[in-house]
């Protein structure tokens, strides 16, 4: 045992007894001031001066001290707590909660029924609202303790099941709304640590929760916890049933509240195809939401307002029950949910334009809180992604049906966020199937056009322009349009649009847009995408630039009163990156186009950016790697044909040999490659796209001078290695050349090495079955057409991997490397004299 | 390291076996299974299910499922044909089989319902994969057809009406029966290796929708298994070797093999007729037809186990997880007697779809992959304490105290003032009756001397 560890051990008792006798207020002593306990509470954790635990050897008289220390500890505090004066009183009752998370088990499990039944008499006798907060909150960390203790199970249940009536009987009683919702909280802890000691009591939580509920004082974070009491309670229960039932109940009642409020705005044949879902025709209702005493409860004032605040209300409780985890299967009425969401998008209050002048004033409420109800029905559409995963699949397609027609006409930034959101949550959930679904409806809307022009960014340094200054794009541009005035022009306008347009919900709307797309591109985004990755690309590459244009922000450096939106106008540019990021790493058609802009841009980010920025920026920086270094191997043939000319002559001695179809039919390929496709890897990756046409140009200049290779190749074999990549090259020259199958003109090297194949091993065949076309391996392939035609396309894919795909570089050292080693194969094989012997063009025959 | 178990299976009855992969001891055997090639799949790990060889050829399927921990089947189910591959997703909600005519059956799993079923093939499936992502089922057949199906659009009736196919894409490059099909990471960027008895092994890329790689092989291949890490690929052949192809590894030139094989396994053994992959990449399974299970180091290619599962043929072999509810003598505590009773099976899978519109509901765990609300663990009492405090405080020391205290002096002084008033008005009444009763005395007083 060390020193330090010695004096910690003696110090703890002392430190404690000093903190009782100069910090606690005891009953003489008046309450002094409350920093005192600040003082007390952060030592006792700091230094867990109630665990009285000890360390194996520890002498006698040091255990002794800190149990009598904390002996003295729990005196003083129940005498506070027994006090008459209020303060004091309250302060004892807060401190026996913090004992009960603090101490140790032992002195836990001995003392703790007494301290319950000390805190149990303040919530069941009227006293001062602090003090029955107190007492409801030290009694919730009382049972959440208790709880983790196994054995004292039963004891556990016996003594929550004495807290229900009184807690119940405080949410009852009309008090303040701060001991409500600590009353709350400890009915939710009871239900989850005890879940058998509220069963008896079922109904009558039900009922006092629904009260609550509906009634209209309840402000929002206290209906936050009453909805998650709410759909806590069927685990009371735990069987399968009242889960069901609970989630019938409160349908129903939605649906009840949605006939009073949609009266005359929805047609009547959606609200009886819900009603049919909910309750299929000769099945018996189940009993009402919190039983018969809630249905009384009708407040006559702004009833409008008490309805769309009753309906959301609901709709948060069946989010509730659809994201808690429950602890047996459960059946849920899926499609009477997904009608339900439908029913509620689909009224529209524009749809009631047409007679707008006869709307009550009811009516006109409601539709005033229309975005409201959608937002909630949104919500409840995204818990049911989160909680059922992939048993929706049966209902996605329908989903995204309705879902779609509703974006097209939703206007509201809210609103398009959210769906932007559900999206995102069934891309990343229900996996690539859905993309050919979702693919037109995110990349074929507007909300970052906008973006596309020049002039729709902040200028002059971000950190010192205002907030509107800021986020002022709001102009309607078409992609890609060019913009005639001049940027001062440009910027003048923007200057006078400023006061008008601008909040940050349009940028928080195109951050949402943004993460859509992102999603679009991680899941699905080689997937079918040929139509919309060439608009999407330029795209989000502009939208990046743009947005980083002016210097990357500082969160920290910002001003305090531009916090917010300096902070969302952050986060526009990490949106952008990532799904800028997305777009270069997600394997398109060919090269990334916009890699050389996207590298500056991650690499200025991550010098000049915030902390976020510049940790995104260079774990982007190392996932592009595999795109601008060389190091990965593509998945491309090599070219070791000889030595599959060997092992082909091992195995097949008879000379009838797949290999050699394969070859020939790979050489046949070759010719019939159209030469455009053909681009050298190697050019492709020394330079940009826009001079790719100049290669093409370039490559068939070399295979026009035919006649330099031609003499080099047929000359010696160590003229060739001289010059590797003109052979290289040229390699797409026998596609010009019509000549048949005993073509001889194999000035590259690929095909020097198939015509080797082809002529040694099969040479028999030659004679016996004519042209090699024609062969027919050993009978395991009935068309060697279709063999050839599979191998076509397995070369015409190496062909564009090697053209297009920007994963497939080797480095220059690799490639000359392989070809050095060819050629030493090459020197080796005693057939080429052959070859070169049978060329007709050959200036050596 | 996590325990990973191994699972044979062959068409003799000769059960299931399981072993500890990495400890070789042998787990309970179930049995009663004489299971289809592809044709044993374990469920989200939570039981097994096999669809069964039937002797004569007109009978309807059976698909069986065996609890972990218990030896007998305890579900059996019959198809209105005969299942050869059986797949299910991760997340154990759906079995999907493919029949001897052709059809792909879809049952969701916890109500057994039969959802969909579908042509799919002209001739009888031979095995069905789920891409990495749940969202995509690969399926090959006998006619040499290799198709790709989404999911979404299986059940989207609409869109069934509108398209002339089902499939997402179909590779008919094979010419000869798929024998095995695997497929690793990357949605829609993974590739998928399928075997064929042609002898060859093809490469296919989802996103291109192409064939991008194919291999000639010396015998006829039967099984395929990925390395993890998508490096290379094992590819069991009939004449008893494993070779090595490469995928993403660089092909050396070897002189012994054909393009792309860059080596093989191999001891004189009889056709290797199932391979399975360990988690970690190193360990390989072979299963081949003298009844041996043979498991390799593939790094130092030698073998380190072999585990003996029948005489007749291996057909089925699966690495996984060790599940939780196998073994339960081995598992001791309070949570015992949950342990004891495993999962509860769902009921037998339905023969047909039903028609009716009863897809109404749906049975599920609701949440069961995030344990517990993070809210719960968390004690308040301090927290609100100090909160308290802050209230307190600030109710202490703002100028709304001394507004406060200024209204209360006030209000003591008004107070004041009208108890002055009080007093005052108290002793004129006083001295008004005073001065009252005096006066009438004296009026008496008089009288009587009057009188």
């Amino acid at each position: 045992m060390s020193g330090t560890e010695i004096e910690c051990q003696n110090t703890k008792p002392l430190l404690l007894k000093s903190l009782l006798q100069y910090y606690i207020p005891d009953l003489k002593r008046p309450f002094g001031n409350p920093l005192d306990l600040v003082y007390v509470l952060d030592s006792l954790q700091t230094h867990h001066l109630l665990s009285e635990s000890t360390k194996p050897n520890t002498p006698q008289d040091v255990i002794d001290a800190s149990t009598s220390a904390v002996d003295s500890w729990l005196k003083r505090v129940l005498a506070l707590a027994s006090c008459t004066m209020p303060d004091k009183c309250w302060a004892g009752i807060c401190l026996l909660g913090v004992t009960c998370q603090e101490c140790s088990s032992e002195r836990f499990l001995a003392s703790y029924s007494d301290w319950f039944n000390k805190l149990i008499n303040y919530i069941q006798s009227p006293t001062d609202t602090l003090i029955l907060k107190a007492a409801c909150v030290s009694l919730s960390d009382l049972i959440k303790r208790l709880a983790r203790y196994p054995n004292e199970k039963k004891d556990g249940n016996s003594q929550a099941t004495k807290l229900i009536q009184p807690v119940l009987k405080l949410l009852n009683k009309d008090s303040s709304e701060v001991v409500w919702e600590e009353a709350i909280c400890l009915l939710s802890t009871i239900i989850t640590a005890f879940p058998s000691s509220v069963q008896r009591h079922y109904d009558t939580v039900e009922a006092a929760v629904v009260l609550k509920l509906m009634s209209e004082k309840s402000s929002e974070s206290l209906s936050k916890k009453l909805f998650f009491v709410l759909s806590l309670l069927p685990k009371s229960r735990g069987d399968s049933e009242s889960w069901t039932i609970m989630m019938q109940k409160i349908l129903i009642s939605i649906d009840n509240h949605l006939k009073d409020a949609f009266e005359s705005l929805e047609e009547g044949s959606k609200r009886d195809e819900v009603k049919n879902l909910l309750l299929p025709p000769g099945k018996e209702p189940p009993p009402p939401l919190g039983g018969k005493v809630v249905q009384g409860v009708h407040l006559m004032q702004r009833p409008a307002l008490l309805l769309i605040s009753r309906i959301s209300t609901l709709i948060g409780c069946c989010c509730q029950l659809l994201t808690n985890s429950y602890p047996v299967q459960v059946s849920v009425p899926v499609r009477a949910l997904i009608a339900l969401v439908e029913r509620v998008l689909m009224v529209d209050g524009s749809s009631s334009h047409g007679f707008l002048p006869c709307l009550s004033t009811m009516e006109l409420t409601i539709c005033s809180q229309l975005p409201l109800l959608h937002l909630y029905s949104l919500e409840l559409l995204s818990s049911m992604i989160q909680g059922l995963g992939s048993l929706l699949l049966p209902h996605v397609a329908d989903i995204i049906r309705f879902l779609t027609v509703y974006f097209k006409g939703c206007e509201l930034p809210e609103l398009r966020i959210k769906v932007y959101s559900i999206y995102k949550e069934l891309l990343q959930s229900m996996g690539v199937g859905i993309v050919v679904y979702l693919a037109e409806v995110i990349t074929g809307n507007e909300d970052l056009g906008s973006f596309d022009s020049k002039d729709g960014m902040p200028s002059s340094n971000v950190n010192t322009v205002s907030a509107e200054a800021l986020l002022r794009p709001h102009q309607k541009k078409r992609k890609h349009a060019v913009t005639t005035a001049p940027a001062s022009q440009q910027s003048d306008r923007d200057v006078l649009d400023v006061g008008l347009s601008l909040n940050l919900t349009t940028v928080s709307l195109k951050i949402a847009a943004l993460e859509a797309l992102e999603a679009l591109l991680i899941v699905g985004g080689s997937f079918r995408s040929k139509d919309w990755r060439s608009n999407i690309d330029p795209l989000l590459a502009k939208v990046a630039i743009n947005a980083c244009k002016d210097g990357f922000l500082k969160e920290d450096q910002s001003s305090f009163h531009l916090v917010e939106s300096s902070s969302t106008w952050a986060c526009f540019q990490l949106a952008a990156l990532r799904a800028f990021l997305a777009s270069l790493v997600s394997p398109g058609f060919g090269r990334p186009r916009y890699l050389a802009q996207g590298l500056e841009l991650l690499c200025r980010g991550s010098r000049e950016g915030g902390a976020r920025i510049a940790e995104f920026c260079a774990h982007s920086l190392m996932t592009l790697e595999v795109l601008y270094h060389p190091k990965s191997l593509p998945l491309v043939d090599s070219h070791n044909y000889d030595a599959n000319r060997e092992f082909a002559d091992k195995m097949f001695p008879s000379g009838l040999a797949q290999n050699p179809v394969y070859h020939s039919s790979k050489l046949e390929k070759v010719q019939n490659e159209p030469f455009s496709d053909f681009v050298d890897p190697l050019q492709s990756f020394l330079q940009t796209d826009d001079e790719m046409e100049n290669t093409q140009a370039d490559v068939r200049n070399i295979n026009g001078s035919e006649e330099a290779c031609k003499v080099s190749f047929s000359g010696n074999h160590a003229e060739i290695s001289k010059l590797p990549f003109s052979k290289y090259n040229d390699s797409g020259s026998a596609g010009q050349d019509d000549t048949k199958l005993e073509i001889s003109d194999a000035r590259g090297s690929a095909a020097a090495s198939v015509k080797m194949i082809v002529t040694e091993p099969s040479g028999v065949d030659y004679t016996s079955k004519g042209p090699p076309t024609a062969l027919v391996s050993e009978g395991n392939i009935q068309n060697d057409d279709s063999l050839c035609l599979r191998n076509d396309m397995e070369i015409e894919n190496n062909v564009n991997d090697h053209a297009s795909n920007g994963m497939a570089e080797k480095s220059l050292v690799d490639k000359s490397k392989e070809f050095g080693f060819e050629m030493d194969n090459q020197s080796d094989v005693d057939s080429i004299p052959d070859i070169v012997d049978g060329d007709p063009d050959s200036d050596s025959d | 390291m996590e325990a990973e178990i191994v699972l044979a299976s062959s068409p003799t009855d000769a059960g299931i076996s399981c072993w500890d992969l990495h400890s070789g001891a042998e787990h309970l055997r179930h049995r009663t299974c004489s299971a289809t090639p592809h044709g044993l799949v374990s469920v989200a790990n939570n039981f097994l299910a096999s669809s069964q060889l039937r002797d004569s050829k007109n009978a309807a399927g059976s698909i069986f499922y065996w609890s972990w921990n218990k030896p007998q089947v305890e579900v059996k189910s019959f198809p209105s044909e005969v299942i050869n591959p059986l797949v299910a997703n991760s997340e154990g909600t759906y079995i999907i089989g493919g029949g001897v005519s052709g059809h792909l059956f879809l049952w969701e799993v916890a109500t057994g319902k039969l959802l969909k079923k579908w042509h799919a093939h002209y001739r009888a499936v031979t095995c069905l994969v789920f891409g990495d992502d749940q969202s995509l089922l690969i399926s090959g057949a006998e006619d040499g057809c290799v198709r790709i199906w989404s999911l979404i659009s299986i059940f989207d009736d609409m869109r069934r009406e509108k398209s002339k196919h089902l499939y997402e894409y179909s590779f008919s490059d094979h010419s000869l029966k798929v024998t095995d099909i695997v497929t690793g990471y990357g949605g829609c960027n993974a590739i998928i290796v399928s075997a064929s008895e042609d002898r060859t092994c093809k490469v296919w890329s989802i996103s291109k929708g192409k064939c991008i790689r194919n291999i000639v092989f010396p015998s006829v291949i039967d099984a395929v298994a990925m390395d993890p890490g998508e490096h290379v690929f094992y590819a069991g052949a009939r004449n008893g070797k494993i070779y090595i192809a490469a995928l993403n590894a660089q092909c050396p030139p070897t002189k012994n093999y054909a393009l792309h094989i860059i080596g093989s396994l191999s001891e004189r053994s009889k056709a290797i007729t199932c391979l399975a992959s360990s988690m970690d990449g190193i360990h390989l399974v072979s299963g081949s037809e003298d009844g041996m299970i043979r498991v390799w180091d593939t790094t130092k290619r030698n073998i380190i186990r072999i585990f003996r599962h029948a005489k007749g043929p291996i057909n089925n072999i699966l690495i996984l997880r060790q599940p939780p509810h196998l073994n339960p003598s081995s598992t001791s505590g309070q949570s015992s007697s949950a342990k004891k009773h495993g999962y509860p099976l769902p009921p037998p899978l339905g023969k047909y779809t039903d028609s009716s519109d009863e897809n109404t509901e749906i049975k599920a765990f609701i949440g069961s992959r995030t344990p517990n609300y993070v809210q719960d663990a968390s004690y308040r009492s301090s927290w609100t304490m100090m909160n308290q405090i802050k209230e307190l405080r600030q109710q202490g020391s703002s100028a709304a105290s001394e507004l406060e205290m200024e209204r209360l002096k006030f209000d003591s002084s008004r107070s004041m003032q009208m108890i002055q008033q009080w007093k005052k008005k108290y002793e004129n009444l006083y001295q008004y009756c005073v001065g009252e009763l005096l006066e009438r005395e004296q009026v008496e007083n008089v009288q009587k001397r009057q009188k």
